[in-house]
Parts: structure tokens; sequence; C-alpha cells
């Protein structure tokens, strides 16, 4: 009896106990609830073999009226889509670079250098349930201090008449995107506007806080695809027995010497890519561009250069809890029709074949700032054999996310070039330090 | 008596913190407003609707909303739904919102705001705690499981 008593009473403390501590914001409760007391005569009940009479069932009362949707800007009578406020953030990142070259000259030459690379800013807002409009622009020090296809330097300073006339060196903008798009259905947009070219991983992916290293695999740099182009992509996707199947298809301007604006050629370049997505973490995709390249004409009346290209890749990327795999690899093939073909250093310039690709392979650690170690080798091959006939690099670095929106960097890059060329058979290193964050 | 009293203290403090981990473990029940024809999803839809990617259900496109983060409710659904700890789900919205795709769902202060806005807002799909059901919202079976059944897995963490 005596246990038993025992047992009642550290129920009902126990009890009481529980409602004070899941509760600490609603005023005192009754050290003992009718509820708890319910709970304390069925457990003694059990106890001492008692079946108890079924308990009703709770009563559940309707949400609160004392919420406020539309202060929550969630007013179901008067809310266009579930978010339509302008949003307004971005990235940036600051670098420090050291270059190392064994065939110094004065076109290559070892540096060491601060450097803020990118400042982006972006501009988002939900137009209606089904329209979305996004802006990205990067602001830039550029052109100042860049070096024109003559080899003369751009000089930007300017006198700054608020202040003296003081010597200011002012910079650009780059507009990396400017959109808008539209969902046809649930597996359908139409964007259109100025977008990144969807191919590979590291293109769409291209703010600073995403990429792991801080300077993007060469071949990604080297633009085989467009990096962006102006005109329409219709995209979307589709689930298959749980393989997500995605798709673009894209008509644009093409590459040329003002391709935001003005087609010069008047010839749409055509693309498109199909991914596949698994539940498992593998995701493989395939990308294709065609198009002609037309620069800006030298004079007026005057023909620019011109040249068709054809490019195609495909990229693979794994990712087993904290292991992360991917892969790119890129063709372009370029081709001058009779009569078009360009100058260049000794001939006319060849049609040609580039060829680039990497493979990088990390793992994230959830501790010192869940650090993710990687490497990954490249291999690039150019057409233009002007520097070199054949690029071979090995990378190995640390990305640390302290948080989500920082990121630090390190990196040492060691690339051997092979073959003929100003370059030939150099060695280049490369050790950069970069803190990305977004804002 | 000595033995007595110590025996009390020892029940006492097992039977605290049974209670309390149990109070942590809260199922927290997918909800949608009370009439809907969603009655069950798949966790792979769960996710996917919950990762930003559109997912139709009872013939609506479904604004998914969360509890407030670091709280044992947002932490849990994330663990078993996305998959994700804290930290992963912090990157991976970051790094959503650099390749300017959506953001993240929106979070509400309060089981009490989940409540309203899951009976409320059209399309609405969110998560309560079992003690926190209201009347005007419609629990939703996760890969035919409801939430009374034992094998049922999305718990506050």
């Amino acid at each position: 009896m005596m246990k038993m008593h025992l047992i009642v009473t550290s129920l009902i403390v126990a009890a009481s106990a529980d409602t004070v501590l899941a509760q600490p914001a609603e005023p005192a409760a009754p050290a003992v609830s009718p509820d708890d007391l319910n709970k304390a005569a069925d457990a003694t009940a059990e106890v001492a073999g008692v079946v108890p009479p079924p308990a009703a069932p709770p009563t559940i009362k309707p949400s609160s009226d004392d919420i406020d949707l539309g202060a929550l800007g969630l007013d179901p009578a008067t809310a266009a889509a579930a978010d339509d406020q302008l949003t307004v953030y971005g990235f940036a990142d600051f670098s420090y670079i050291m270059d190392y070259f064994s065939n110094v000259s004065p076109v290559f030459r070892d540096s060491r250098t601060f450097a803020v690379g990118n400042l982006n800013l972006y501009l988002a807002k939900n137009l209606t349930n089904k329209a979305r409009a996004l802006a990205e622009i990067r602001f830039t020090f550029l052109p100042n201090g860049s070096r024109n296809p003559d080899a003369t330097i751009v000089d930007s300073t300017a006198t700054d008449v608020t202040n003296y006339s003081r010597p200011v060196q002012w910079g650009g903008i780059v507009i990396e995107r400017a959109y808008v798009e539209y969902d046809i259905t649930d597996h359908l947009t139409l964007r259109g506007g100025h977008w990144l070219t969807p191919y590979g991983i590291w293109n769409i992916d291209h703010g600073s806080p995403v990429i792991l290293s801080p300077i993007r695999p060469y071949v990604v740099g080297q633009q085989f695809f467009p990096e962006h182009q102006t005109g329409l992509d219709l995209f979307g996707s589709q689930l298959l027995g749980g393989v997500k199947l995605g798709y673009h298809v894209t008509a644009s301007n093409g590459r040329g010497g003002a391709e935001a604006q003005q087609d010069q050629d008047n010839k749409f370049a055509f693309g498109g890519r199909l991914e596949l997505e698994t539940p498992w973490g593998l995701k493989v995709g395939g990308s294709y561009y065609r198009g002609r390249y037309t620069g800006l004409p030298p004079a007026l009346g005057a023909a620019g250069q011109t040249y068709l290209e054809r490019a195609f890749g495909g990229d693979i990327q794994f990712d087993l809890g904290a292991l992360h795999l991917q892969s790119e690899v890129i063709v372009r093939d370029r081709h001058y029709e009779d009569g078009m073909r360009t100058t260049a250093p000794g001939g006319f310039a060849p049609d040609g074949r580039d060829l680039g690709g990497y493979a990088l392979i990390g793992y994230r650690f959830h501790h010192l700032w869940n650090v993710m170690p990687f490497v990954y080798s490249e291999l690039n091959k150019p057409s233009d054999h002007t520097l070199y006939e054949r690029g071979i690099a090995e990378i190995a670095g640390l990305n640390f996310r302290p948080s989500p929106s920082l990121v630090l960097k390190a990196v040492a890059v060691h690339v051997n070039s092979k073959g003929t060329g100003l370059f030939m058979n150099g060695v280049f290193r490369e050790i950069a330090f970069q803190a990305s964050w977004v804002f | 008596m000595k033995t007595h009293i110590a025996s009390i203290v020892i029940v006492l403090c097992l039977m605290v913190l049974i209670r309390a981990a149990h109070a942590d473990g809260k199922k927290l029940v997918v909800v949608v407003a009370k009439g809907s024809s969603l009655t069950g999803i798949s966790r792979a839809e769960l996710k996917r609707c919950f990762l930003g990617e559109p997912v139709t259900g009872g013939g609506k496109t479904l604004v998914p909303f969360n509890a407030a983060t670091n709280t044992a409710d947002r932490t849990g659904f994330d663990k078993a739904v996305l998959g994700m700890t804290p930290d992963e789900v912090g990157r991976f919205w970051v790094d959503r919102k650099v390749r300017g795709q959506s953001a993240a769902p929106r979070s509400l202060p309060s089981a009490a705001h989940m409540a309203k806005v899951a009976a409320k807002f059209p399309g609405a799909i969110g998560y309560l705690p079992e003690d926190q059901l209201t009347s005007d919202v419609q629990p939703v079976a996760v890969d035919g499981i409801s939430y009374p059944d034992p094998h049922y897995n999305i718990v506050a963490q």
C-alpha cells in the first residue's frame, strides 16, 4: 500500500513538473491539474488491475481568432502570392592571390595582390503567383586597369569635382541577369531576358559563396558555352518514379559583340539541357549549344569577325552525406566559313576544337567551421596553341563555412603546360585565399 | 525512512526526465486546411515541397510554411523530412539564393500562427505538434502513415 502511495505521488508530481516545463510562457497553472489527476488515477488503476472507463476524446478548438493574417502579409483575400515583397540581397568576395610563373615574361610575371572580385546585388520579386523577376548586377572596379586588345591599359582615373578635383578611379557594372519568368504549368516555365546559360554546374552556380575554390575551373571560365545569353529559356522538371528529369530549351541572340541588345547577324542560337536527379544524390546532365558568333564591325560598313560554334558538355555530381563529387567536361568546335576566316598570328585562324574538364572530390566535416578539404584536377586542350597545347592542373584546398552566409577558402594550384607556345613546358603556381559572404 | 525518501527522489527524477524527453519528441503532424482533398503525401513530395519545388496537392499548388528557426519543431521536421541539420539547411537556402532560385518557405512565429495559416491560406501546408492541432486543420498522412501510428517518425527534437 505504501508503494502504491509512492507511485501515485510520483506520477502527480512528475506530471505537474512537466506542465510547468512545457508551458513556461503561460500563466502559472495549478500545481495539480484535473488532467494530471486523471492520468494519475489511470496509472493507479493500471497498477491495481482496474480497467478505467474510456476517456472522452479531447476537445480540439479552432485556430486562434487573435492572429491577424493580414499583418503577416498572408491575408487570403488579398495576398497575390505567398511573398510578393521586393527582396534585395547579394554577395561579395575579397581575395589575396599570389602567382608564380616558371617562364617569366612581360605577359607572365609573378604577382601578389589583394582583390575585390565580386560585389553582386540581387533584386527579386514575385510579380504574381506565377510570374517572377530577377536582376543580378555586379558592381566592379573594371574597366580600370584592364588591358585592351592592342596591349594598352585602360585608365579610368578622373578628377572629382566634388572633392577639389582630386583623382578618383571609377568603375562599371555588369548586368549578370535580368529576366522575367512565367510558370505556364507546374512543369514548364518560360523565362525571357538576359540569363545565365543553363549548362554544367558552376555556370549557374557562379556566385563565389557556392564555389568551393576561390576561382572557378579554367574550362568554366573559358566560356566554351556563352556565360550569358539574351533571349528565351523554356524550362521545367518532371518526376518520373522518384527520378527528377529537368530540361531547358533556349533560343537567343547567341554570342556576339553586343549580344545583350543586338543580334549582329540576325541568326538565333539554339541550345538545350537535360538533367537527371536521383533521390540518392546523383545528378547527371548534358548540355548543347549551337550558334554564330559575330563581333562588332571594326568600322562602319565593314564586316565583323564571324564563325559558327557548337558546344556540348556533360556533368555529374554525387552527394553521399558529407562526401561530394563533381565533374564537368566541355567541348567547343569553331568553324569559319569560306572567305570569312579571320587573321591570326602566323596566318589565318584555323577551325578547331577546344576541350576541357575537371573532376573534384571533397568532404564536409561538421567541425572546424564545417571545413571541406577538396582536391581536383583539370585538363585543358585549347585549339589555339599560341600559349600552349595542353594544360594540366592539380588543385588542393580548404573551404570553411563558419556560418551559412560566410565562406573562407584557401587553395594551392599547380599547372603544367605542355607542347609548343609562348608558355610551353611552363609551370604556374598560385596560392589564393578568399572570404566571400552573402548579405 | 531514508531509503523511502531516496526512492521517492529517484522515482521523481526519472519520471521528470522521461516526461521531459517525451515532450521534446512530440510528433509533428503535417496539416492542411480542413476539407482539403489532400489526405496523404509521400515523404519525397513533402521534401520537394519544403525544398522550394512546385508540388501540387488537393488540386492546388502547395505553399509550404515552416516553424521558426532554432525551434524543436523546425529542427525535428528538417531532420526527418529534409534529412538536414540546421547548418545544412542554412547553407542550402543561402546557396539557392545565390543561384537566383526561390527563397525558403516562410517561417511562422508560433504553432498558433501555423494552425491559423494552414487553416486559412489557400494551398498552405505546414506542421504542428500533435497537441496543438486545431479543429480547422486536417492531418495529412505521410507515406500512408497517419500520426497516431507508432511508426510515424516526424518528431520534434
